[in-house]
Formats: C-alpha cells, structure tokens, sequence
C-alpha cells in the first residue's frame, strides 16, 4: 500500500506544553516547533518565557482579541528575543496566525498592533 | 537496543528521504536542506521528550556517518533491505509508521532513478554525507 503524505498538510504546530510562572507569564516545558509552509522550522527552546498575546486593555478590544493567536505569540516573542529582525518576526507572526486558522478580519488587527508600534519591544529585547 | 534499530532506521530514512530530492540538490541546494530539516524536526517534535530523542538523533548521525565514511560499499536494494529489517515497526505509532513507508518508498524511487541500481558510487556517498550534516545540524536546534 502506498500513502502519499504532503509535509503541508501535517500540523503546523507542535504540542504546546508550559507551566505558569506568574502573572501572565508562561514557561514551555518541552521545545515548541512552528512549520512554516516555506521549510522554515521554528524551534522554541524548552525553558522560554513568553507573556502571551499582548493586548491592550481596552475592554471591546480585549474581549475580541485576547486568548486568539496563543500559538503565534510564542513564535513572536521568541523571534523578537532572537534579533531575527522585526518585519521577519512580524510576518511569521502573521503566517503562523493563519495556520492557527485565525480568520484575516482578527488576525491584521493582531498583527498590526506590533507592525505599527512594536519598534521599541523589538529594541527592548536585544 | 529494540529503540535504537528503530532510531537507527529512522535516521537512514531521512538520510534517504532527503535523497528524495536529490534531483533538487544542485539546482536547489536551500531547498534541499530545508526538506531535511523539517522532516528531521517533525520527527523530533513527534515525541513525548523531543530533547532526548534529538540527542538520539544525533548519536546515531554519528554511527550511521562512520560507516559511511569507512567506505563500504552497498547497492541501493541492500540499503533499503536493511533500513526496513532495522525497523521495529510495533513500536511506532501508526503516523510513524506511514511516514515511514512514505519516505522509503519515495526515497527508493528516487535514488533508483538517480544512480540506477548498482553499488552507490563515491558521489552518492558523498550526498548520503551531506545530508547526515543537515540532519545534525537540525538537531542540534532542539534543547
């Protein structure tokens, strides 16, 4: 028998496994993999810190975004920490919000929240 | 010593899975490397302690790159033959074991199409090389 298997097809995240630490900060208890449809893996070291989704606290806004792109904040963060640069970190976001299946009219307005003022959190982290 | 045949296997699957796109490596050599990377990754991530099961990626690229450079030499057929006896196939989920079959399948037809079916030359020795590099390196990304 012979089974045909498209790479695309698999998951593009792993397992996500993590522990709270305090606050809104959350730490992986296993390395997290993203699978970007163009070959690029994204490998999270077990141990990483991440505070999730950062959403303002504005009541409407909050309730429709916050808890959305749990997935694709991690592979966010990590990329800013990593200094990979900020448009390549913003588009994996982006991608990896799609593969979530993060529909376009909540995942822009996810995005363009780090796009438009994340230039001093992308400085922060190096 | 069941685990590490299965290991065993399953790093010359992906050495061979990345020979699936040999035809690509010249033309293509990032792309080439990016398959193997990902396959090697998924595989890695595919388990319940992807840090040890990267290390034991690892050891055995370390094994199988030491035959490899001693020089055997072996026939495609036998290398296939040997990759599904090392294989403990009960102890692979069922995902596993269709990838598995998936790759080797693929692998096969594409080295048969490559190199035909007589003992693998120096080149191809080279390739297998190059790609138990990848294969390392990918898993070195995993702590």
């Amino acid at each position: 028998m012979t089974v045909e298997i498209e790479l695309d097809a698999l998951p593009a995240f792993s397992v996500l496994s993590k522990e709270h630490v305090s606050g809104n900060r959350w730490r992986l208890t296993k390395p997290f993999f993203y699978f970007h449809n163009t070959g690029i893996t994204i490998v999270i070291p077990k141990g990483f810190e991440c505070d999730g989704d950062s959403v303002p606290r504005i009541p409407v806004i909050y309730a429709m975004y916050k808890g959305r792109a749990i997935q694709a904040a991690w592979v966010h963060d990590y990329l800013y920490q990593e200094q990979r640069g900020k448009e390549f970190a913003d588009l994996m976001f982006l991608d990896a919000m799609e593969d979530q299946g993060i529909p376009e009219h909540i995942r822009y307005p996810i995005y363009w929240g780090p796009f438009l003022f994340g230039n001093s959190r992308y400085r922060g982290k190096a | 010593m069941t685990f590490l045949k299965s290991m065993l296997a399953a790093v010359l699957f992906l050495a061979l899975s990345g020979c699936a796109a040999l035809e690509k490596i010249e033309e293509s050599p990032i792309a080439s490397q990016l398959i193997t990377n990902q396959i090697t990754l998924r595989f890695i991530a595919g388990s319940d302690d992807p840090v040890e099961r990267a290390a034991q990626v690892r050891d055995v690229v370390e094994k199988v790159r030491g035959q490899v450079s001693a020089n055997k030499s072996f026939t495609l057929a036998e290398l296939d033959d040997a990759v599904r006896a090392e294989i403990d196939w009960q102890s692979l989920s069922a995902a596993d074991q269709e990838l598995l079959n998936f790759g080797l399948n693929k692998a096969s037809a594409a080295i048969a199409e490559l190199i035909g079916d007589g003992v693998i030359d120096p080149a191809g020795m080279a390739t297998v090389a190059t790609l138990l590099t990848w294969i390392d390196q990918a898993a070195r990304r995993v702590r």
